[in-house]
């Protein structure tokens, strides 16, 4: 379990998930964001850890779920509301590949969740210790696949889908920022849409009834002499 | 582990519960009373036990010192049934305990101390719950959640009089065990767990359990949030809106029940009660504890029962716990626990701040004990600490007149650095080196500047003597006595004369440099400076008697730069009787190459026409010519007398009369006399002296012709050519060379004569070819003036003529004035028949021609 001081007593912004069966290397790519450090001896998650992570001016609640079965029921629990989730398989391991269509599709949100298929371990496969068991192209069908929704929507949008390594933290930064930036920059149109409303009311209200006059950006500032 | 959270206290002993149960006479039974369920609230304590008894005690609690210390009193005992108690909630509200006992709830009245008949009893009821967070219920009635072995919950108001039905509701599966959070209840069914909104009976799933391998349980931590046993024995916080907001807490297996001790989680199982951080998920404590049964929370205390008595888990002293913490370096884990203590004790922020600092301020000296200054500094910081009591920590810094104390109680527990060091060298000068950073890095308080600056000055001077002076003179506040010791035991004279100049103790500080340049001491940060630094300051310090008596200093040394000192002061302007040039004058006469310079300065660079300074330079001239005589230097004569000479002829100013008193008693100064002569308008006598004495024919030629250059008519000039010239002729009687020089001087184009005068002067028997050039000169001169002249009485005849001519045009020409003529400036029509006509010819107002 990680040591880890934070708790969201405030609601995070954005929720992100990360599935994938045991081993594929779920906690070190977490590491490798949050710590920038490789530690080639992790033991096996326990039903979830938990990190929080300030991007601009949000705050990403990010959960590493367990990939071991006994904890399959708690996955669940743990991916719900994810705004968008980290489908981990193993480069060299074409089974952990299968298990994201069979076994862990289906804990996710259906809509409103970007699901981003990520290949781990591609150092393994660079190197020639361990034979590739997934095509990228594979990959990124599934990937295309299981986001319709999300690519229908919004024609220029990359598929999401990345090749990392953890040990020499290739793709990993990329994966973060290409998520964040398909989840909060949609986020922040809203907000900005949202507190402009909000400030127009206040304004109104304000000026109506109380002689003090409201402080909102859209009051021009006036210049002093 | 970390420092511990709880002390176990006992609050009820076996032996006494064993003798209120029994009374005081019964024998020991055969079998064994044990409890099986308990609960407390305020004072109360409710037990059941396994044969049937509920038992009232009232649970007195005493702080001394050192602990809490926990008496019971027996209040009743009451035997309900055959079998074992499941399980009893007292509820105050109601004066009722409800109790379970054999899938059978039933109410026992607290004021009649007996099972309430009035009552219906609920059978084949699996388990229940009291609402544990009453917002949005009724103020007085109380929420009960019965979980019946069907597979529904139902739903109930209580009050002293009556329990009212509000709701059933169905579940998928048979409830085990039920907790409510306002209207939520969270139930775990035979495989998952449930949240049910009692208002809506909308059902959200959180997560599904082995019921084999794992031991459900439900506990409502905080409003809307639950903690589950999750598989793999691990705790599982769950929102009511069925997501977690924390990461799991692996528990121990087995564990049964639990207790929320804000941030802490307390858990018990078969062998320990064991307490968890909720705030990061960590083991905090575990405790031996055998034959566990239940544990209640009430306010800040956790009481744990075990079949044989019951325990109170009391809570550390937060500050015991912070210290603890701060000493395995869980600074936020101290912080965050004192965050939490204080907001449960109702403090103000301000008092929180204040117990923040401290906290910070104790991390911060812990860190230092370990060298890990980074942290110590920003902990130090943040903490607001008093500077002085981290400069107290290092022996010696801290000046015998300061009036700091260390803070009660103590912050640390170290003597001093030394402590921290034992003695390693190396070590206590990176903690000296970290003072010196973190000092200069933290802006001090008005109270603490005096020993900062103090404790900086001590430090600077023995290790950084650069920035010394930086800090003594950036107002610099501290201990007198220890800044005058400490300077000078490291010999930091020019810092302490800096000092006392500060402290406009000039008189001191001039002595220490007068000292230092005179090297009767030596500080080899004054070396580069010297003597122009001390000149500098000596110049600009108001007080004229101080310049007066530490001048000499300088001026000994390097006159120029001494004398720079009164010139600079008087082109500045600062007006000083005592240093007016004239005392300055007197002042400087036993320094007279200072003298020199400074009337030199006075009368050529700053151009003061006043004759005492022109004729007392004149006679310092004069006066350094005589010594250098005395001394034979030719070359150095040589130069004076250049200097003299160009002085004399420049200078309007100086008495000449003075200057020739002098010059005439000494036959070798009769050129400076000749010029003195010049300069009274004794042509002749300069002549004399120059001709007669000197013989210096070119120095009188040229005499003459620069004085005739002052000289307004001819005549004068003439008569002064003619003074020279009478000089040659009556030498050249019995020099036939003279003729030449009176030749030349004849053909000298500069020269000025009167042809016929001269012609009356030569002897008759000179040829006439030796004057033949000057003769044709003279003609030629005389015809060129002649000529020149009619031109000019010629050209001026024609003016005459033109100007006539004007008048006369003018004259005939008339002006003829109209009703409609304009004005030719404001071209408004003429109204009176006054008009001015310009020189250019325009006619106008008279008033537009004013303008
Ligand atoms: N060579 C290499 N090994 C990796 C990489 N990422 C993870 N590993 C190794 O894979 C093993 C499993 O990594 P974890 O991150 O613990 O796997 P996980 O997905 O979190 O596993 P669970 O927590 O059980 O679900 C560890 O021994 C890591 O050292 C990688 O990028 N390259
Ligand atoms: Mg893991």
């Amino acid at each position: 379990m990680a040591e880890n001081q934070q708790t969201t007593k405030k609601k995070a912004d954005l929720k992100v998930v990360l599935v994938g069966s045991a081993d594929v290397g779920k906690t070190c790519f977490i590491t490798r964001y949050i710590n920038d450090s490789f530690d080639a001896n992790t033991a096996n998650t326990i039903g979830a850890s938990f990190f929080l992570k300030q991007w601009g001016p949000y705050n990403v609640a990010i959960w590493d779920t367990a990939g071991e079965e006994r904890f399959a029921g708690l996955s669940t629990f743990y991916c719900r509301d994810a705004g968008a989730a980290i489908m981990a398989y193993q480069i060299s391991d074409r089974h952990s590949f299968e298990e994201l269509r069979s076994r862990f599709l289906s804990l996710l949100p259906e809509s409103n969740c970007l699901k981003m298929v990520v290949g781990t371990k591609l150092d393994l496969v660079v190197s020639g210790e361990e034979k590739r068991a997934v095509h990228p192209q594979e990959a990124r069908q599934f990937s295309v696949d299981i986001n319709s929704e999300l690519l229908s929507q919004s024609g220029n949008v990359s598929i999401p889908f990345f090749e990392t390594s953890s040990k020499t933290g290739e793709g990993v930064a990329e994966t973060f920022e290409s998520i964040f930036e398909k989840c909060l920059s949609t986020l922040s149109d809203h907000y900005r849409i949202k507190k402009l409303r909000d400030s127009i009311q206040l304004h109104d209200e304000v000026s109506n009834d109380s002689p003090i006059p409201p402080k909102t950006e859209t009051r021009p500032k006036k210049s002093c002499c | 582990m970390s420092s511990k959270a709880f002390d176990l206290v006992s609050t009820l002993e076996r032996s006494i519960l064993l003798a209120d149960i029994r009374g005081k006479h019964a024998l020991p039974s055969a079998n064994p009373v044990d409890i099986v369920c308990f609960d407390c609230c305020t004072k109360n304590l409710f037990i059941g036990t396994t044969n049937g008894f509920i038992i009232h005690y009232i649970i007195d609690e005493r702080k001394t010192a050192e602990r809490v210390i926990f008496k019971s009193h027996l209040q009743g005992k009451k035997a309900v049934a055959k079998k074992p108690l499941q399980l009893v909630k007292y509820v105050p509200t109601a004066d009722q305990v409800i109790i379970l006992v054999d899938g059978t709830i039933c109410v026992f009245d607290t004021t009649r101390f007996d099972l309430s008949p009035s009552h219906e009893r609920f059978k084949n009821v699996q388990t229940f719950c009291v609402n544990e967070n009453k917002e949005g219920g009724s103020p007085f009635g109380q929420q009960v959640c019965i979980a019946s072995r069907k597979r529904h919950i139902q739903l109930y108001n209580i009050t002293a009089e009556k329990w009212i039905h509000i709701r059933d509701i169905g579940l998928p599966e048979l409830p085990r065990i039920v907790s409510m959070d306002s209207s939520t209840v969270c139930v775990a069914l035979q495989t998952k767990y449930v949240c049910v909104n009692v208002e809506t009976s909308k059902l959200t799933e959180l997560f599904a359990y082995d019921n084999e391998a794992d031991t459900p349980f439900v506990k409502r931590v905080a409003p809307g949030e639950f903690f589950l046993g999750g598989p793999s024995d691990l705790g599982i916080f769950a929102t009511v809106s069925g997501v977690s907001q924390r990461p799991p807490i692996q528990l121990k297996s087995g564990t049964f029940s639990l207790a929320f001790s804000s941030p802490y989680i307390v858990s018990l199982n078969s062998e320990f009660v064991v307490v968890y951080n909720a705030l990061n998920q960590q083991q905090k404590q575990a405790l031996q504890f055998q034959r566990g049964v239940s544990l209640q929370e009430q306010s800040d205390r956790v009481f744990v029962a075990s079949a044989q008595d019951i325990y109170a888990l009391v809570p550390v002293p937060w500050q015991k716990q912070v210290d603890g913490l701060l000493l395995e370096h869980k600074v936020e884990e101290a912080l965050k626990l004192a965050e939490v203590s204080y907001r449960n004790s109702g403090l103000s922020q301000s008092q929180f701040n204040e117990i923040n600092n401290v906290i910070l301020q104790k991390a911060g000296f812990i860190e230092f004990s370990l060298y890990n200054f980074d942290e110590a500094g920003q902990y130090l910081k943040t903490g607001g600490v008093d500077l002085r009591e981290v400069i107290s920590l290092f022996p010696g810094l801290l000046s015998v007149d300061s009036q700091f104390t260390r803070s009660r109680p103590p912050l640390h527990d170290f003597a001093d650095v030394n402590q921290i060091t034992k003695g390693n060298l190396e070590k206590s000068e990176d903690c000296t080196a970290w003072l010196v950073r973190f000092l200069e890095s933290v802006r001090c308080k008005m109270s603490e500047k005096k020993d900062v600056h103090t404790a900086l000055m001590k430090l600077y001077a023995e290790k950084r003597p650069s920035d010394l002076l930086r800090l003594l003179q950036s107002g610099y506040q501290g201990h007198h006595s220890d800044t005058v010791d400490t300077l000078q035991t490291f010999g930091r004279f020019h810092a302490l004369a800096v000092y006392y100049q500060q402290a406009r103790e000039l008189d001191k500080s001039f002595t220490i440099w007068s000292r230092l340049v005179n090297k009767e001491i030596e500080d080899e940060s004054f070396d580069p400076l010297g003597l122009s630094y001390f000149s500098d300051v000596l110049c600009k310090t108001t007080d004229a008697t101080l310049l007066l008596n530490y001048a000499p200093v300088v001026l000994e040394k390097d006159p120029v730069i001494g004398a720079q000192m009164f010139t600079k002061r008087f082109d500045s302007g600062i007006q000083d009787k005592r240093l007016n040039p004239e005392s300055t004058i007197e002042f400087l006469t036993r320094f007279p190459e200072a003298l020199t310079y400074y009337l030199e300065h006075l009368v050529l660079s700053a151009n003061q026409q006043v004759e005492s300074f022109h004729s007392h330079l004149a006679m310092v001239y004069l006066d350094n010519l005589f010594s250098a005589k005395q001394l034979n230097n030719k070359v150095l004569i040589e130069s004076l007398r250049k200097k003299l000479q160009s002085f004399l002829r420049q200078s309007d100013k100086y008495s000449v009369s003075l200057i020739l008193g002098r010059v005439e008693r000494d036959d070798w100064l009769l050129p400076e006399a000749a010029i003195l002569h010049g300069k009274a308008g004794n042509d002749s006598a300069a002549l004399e002296i120059l001709v007669n004495e000197l013989k210096d024919y070119k120095g009188a030629e040229s005499f003459c012709v620069n004085q005739s250059a002052n000289k307004t008519t001819t005549i004068e000039r003439q008569r002064l050519f003619e003074t020279l010239l009478h000089l040659y002729l009556s030498k050249s009687k019995d020099n036939e060379r003279m003729r030449v020089y009176v030749i030349d001087l004849l053909n000298n184009p500069k020269a000025v004569f009167n042809a016929a005068k001269v012609a009356e002067l030569i002897p008759d028997d000179w040829s006439i070819a030796l004057l033949s050039k000057f003769m044709l000169n003279s003609v030629r001169s005389s015809l060129h003036d002649g000529r020149q002249a009619r031109i000019a009485s010629q050209l001026a005849y024609w003016d005459y003529f033109l100007a006539n001519k004007d008048y006369l045009s003018l004259r005939s020409t008339t002006i003829s004035l109209t009703d409609n003529k304009r004005c030719e400036s404001c071209h408004q029509l003429f109204k009176e028949s006054a008009f001015v006509r310009q020189a250019d010819g325009r006619v106008v107002h008279i008033s537009c021609a004013k303008t």
